[in-house]
């Protein structure tokens, strides 16, 4: 029987293949196994609460790049470390500054913060260091550490002699917009604290060299008549305290990376720091008290700050802020007196103080700059006017005239009284007036002053009698009258602090002069001989 | 394919065989020389014994056994957790039951998933050493382990179904969601390899030796 031919199979089956991929496969994985096996370092760690081997991950910026691997006691039983195994992506960065620390939930007045931690279990976080020297020990820190300088926006350091009461994340407000966030807070060597914080990069621009910084915790009533102003900060900084930022307008760009700024206690002591200091020294009890406004033609330029007693336990002394635009107004002649209501049979006066308490009140005068005042008890015996002609009458008495009273020419108000003075000799009165701008033509060598006050009664029973009256205001008020003699008789023009006398009463013949003269501005040749004396105001006790 | 006569009578020394579709027995006196057998009633192909039924086998089960070792050691099942990601692989699910005090759940995943697999392959592989070795002892044991392989194939898929279905239902957004992790394609393969190898095996085989 013939038998079929038996073929041998050539090669090998194809099914043979699938094993090939199979350890192709699994030769691959070794590969990428090896491939990604990581770098083991170790992190000394206080205690190992909350995380578990082969679970607990470290993480940066929300990635996985690490895994616990495992723990060990340290030999003194003090620390633990934990074996982690970094990712080989890692193995750069992995630098002697690198940190390590251990999320964890917080929950406390301040913050919440970790509160992933609660169902994922605490975790490592990693901050990659700078530095270039490589390291496989680190030990983690207790905190979170700082949001490190390289992370964008504007670093600043803010130095406070205060307490500031502040903590890391706390707000940085500019308009009471979020603009920024405290970084860190640390008590220096010589008990001043040292704020860091960071102004978001797109709020960069609203910080200048003119940015002020003032501490923003909570709520202020300020109660002051006549007014009472409450200041409410966003909740936030109520609850963790916060850092306030006012930019006066014209600073320039800070380009230093780390500029200091002073941080005040609150907005007032912010706003007043580039104001001047002065220091003022009294006598006499004025009622005055911190907060008292300093005026200037009717307009607040500054505030006293503080009042203390000097140790001779006489004088009181006073320190005061002045609006740093008006230094111009600090010479040495400055003079500088309180003002408070006064109740007398002539009326009332400084009525506004009742209310607003008093206050100083400052004149500015000559000399070189200076800082320290003393405040006086009344004003000053003479408060010459910049403009127009500046006289001074003698009298041998004052009779009604007193400050401000009107000066008249053809019953025209032409100037007024600025102030008045015993003589040096006692001899007689001094009394200076201001001619207002146009009419100071009208006064020469020549001319007449004499008092409108009152009504005046001339005659008796048997002769005629003469009433000579002025205008109701005059003669209720009192007031100054003069007169200019006619034509060649009318002498020359005169300077500033002239003296002339002031009659009692007019002559008849005074009162017909009308001399033809022009209205206009003073010649300056005339200013500059201005005697000195209008300028010094001196006390008038 | 051998073609020694045993001293036992079997259906191939006497010329027959079966069709595997239709079960119709054919006398074949002679294999022809060109082209295959096919049954005459269902027109499937015929033969002795499976073709080339020993080195697929033993491809498949080796194929089984290496990748055995990803579907092991790969995290299988990826759970996230409010942004916390786990993985885990097939032995952390069992000891993760274990450790809960579930022995019962723990133990049925531990003899599906690993315990099965691993029996399947060690099986397969002695029954084909007994073939290659021509062993003679325990053939009906080695019967009983095959028929026992043939069978529990089809349930060792029950951790992927686990899976499948927990990716399904476990799917809140960002709040927790699960999905499969890279050992579950190797399990998977691992699984249909040893079917495989089961169904292209022919037991006959064992007493042919």
């Amino acid at each position: 029987m013939e038998r079929p031919i038996v073929k041998t199979k050539k090669g090998i089956s194809p099914i043979w293949i699938l094993p090939l991929v199979a350890l192709l496969i699994g030769g691959w994985l070794l590969y990428k196994d090896f491939q990604e096996s990581g770098i083991m370092i170790t992190v000394r760690i206080k205690d190992a609460n909350g995380l578990t081997i082969g679970k607990t991950q470290v993480m940066f910026k929300g990635l996985p790049v690490g895994t616990l691997k495992g723990f060990q006691v340290t030999p003194d039983l003090q620390h633990i470390d934990a074996r982690i195994e970094m990712a080989k992506e890692a193995k750069e960065k992995l630098t002697s500054d690198t940190k390590f620390w251990v999320v964890r939930p917080e929950v406390s007045m301040n913050r919440i913060t970790g509160l992933d931690t609660l169902v994922s279990g605490s975790y490592f976080e990693v901050q990659p260091g700078i530095k270039t020297d490589q390291s496989h020990f680190f030990n983690a820190l207790d905190e979170p550490p700082p949001l490190s300088e390289r992370v964008p926006g504007l670093h600043l350091t803010l130095q406070s002699p205060h307490s500031t009461s502040l903590s890391p994340t706390s707000p940085v407000l500019f308009k009471k917009v979020e603009v920024g966030e405290v970084i860190s807070e640390t008590l220096q060597k010589d008990g001043s604290i040292e704020t860091k914080i960071i102004i978001y990069p797109q709020f960069m621009s609203h910080i200048t060299t003119n940015s002020r910084f003032y501490l923003s915790s909570g709520i202020q009533l300020q109660a002051d008549l006549p007014k009472i102003s409450l200041q409410v900060e966003p909740i936030k900084a109520i609850i963790r305290g916060g850092v306030s930022v006012e930019t006066v307008p014209g600073g320039k760009t800070i380009d230093d990376k780390t500029k200091e700024f002073p941080l005040f206690k609150d907005q007032q002591t912010a706003q007043q720091a580039d104001d001047i200091e002065i220091q003022l020294t009294f006598s006499v009890d004025h009622g005055l008290e911190t907060g008292a406004d300093i005026r200037y033609q009717g307009v607040k330029i500054g505030a006293v700050t503080q009042i203390e007693l000097e140790d001779d336990l006489k004088t009181v002394r006073a320190k005061a802020h002045i609006d740093k635009s008006l230094n111009r107004l600090l010479n040495e002649n400055t003079y500088i007196w309180a003002v408070s209501p006064r109740f007398s049979l002539a009326g009332v006066s400084n009525l506004d103080t009742v209310i607003r308490g008093p206050y100083l009140n400052l004149i500015p005068g000559s000399g070189k700059p200076a800082k320290v005042f003393q405040v006086r008890d009344a004003r000053p015996v003479n408060l010459p006017e910049s403009n127009g002609l500046n006289l001074i009458l003698q009298t041998d008495r004052l009779g009604s005239l007193g400050y401000d009273k009107p000066v008249y020419y053809r019953q025209v108000q032409v100037g007024h009284t600025t102030g008045y003075e015993l003589s040096a000799t006692g001899q007689n009165v001094l009394i200076y007036l201001n001619i207002h701008e146009p009419y100071v033509n009208l006064i020469r060598e020549n001319t007449m002053f004499w008092n409108i006050s009152g009504l005046r009664i001339k005659g008796g029973l048997m002769t005629s009698m003469k009433i000579s009256t002025e205008s109701m205001a005059a003669i209720l008020d009192g007031g100054i009258s003069f007169s200019t003699p006619e034509k060649e008789d009318m002498g020359n023009r005169v300077a500033n602090g002239h003296h002339f006398t002031l009659h009692s009463d007019a002559d008849d013949a005074w009162l017909n002069w009308s001399p033809a003269l022009e209205l206009g501005a003073l010649p300056d040749k005339l200013i500059q001989e201005q005697p000195k004396k209008d300028e010094t105001p001196t006390s008038s006790k | 394919m051998t073609t020694e006569f045993h001293s036992r009578q079997t259906a191939m020394a006497a010329g027959l065989m079966c069709c595997h579709d239709c079960g119709k027995l054919v006398t074949a006196d002679k294999t022809p020389e060109h082209g295959v057998l096919a049954c005459p009633r269902c027109d499937a192909s015929i033969h002795y014994r499976n073709i080339n039924a020993v080195p697929r086998t033993w491809a498949l089960i080796l194929t089984a056994a290496i990748l055995l070792f990803p579907a092991n050691l790969l995290p299988i099942m990826r759970v996230d957790f409010l942004g916390s990601q786990e993985h885990s692989t097939i032995m952390d699910g069992i000891l993760y039951f274990f450790h809960s005090g579930e022995y019962g759940i723990g133990l049925i995943i531990f003899i599906a998933s690993v315990l099965v697999p691993l029996f399947k392959i060690i099986g397969m592989i002695l029954i084909l050493l007994s073939i290659r070795f021509k062993w003679k002892t325990w053939l009906r044991h080695k019967t009983i382990i095959f028929r026992f392989i043939q069978f529990v194939g089809r349930w060792s898929m029950l951790d992927i179904f686990v899976i499948a279905l927990m990716s399904a239902l476990v799917d809140f957004g960002t709040f927790t969601s699960t999905q499969a992790g890279p050992a579950a394609t190797y399990f998977t393969a691992v699984v249909m390899c040893s079917m495989f190898a089961a169904m292209t095996f022919d037991p006959r085989l064992l007493w042919d030796a």
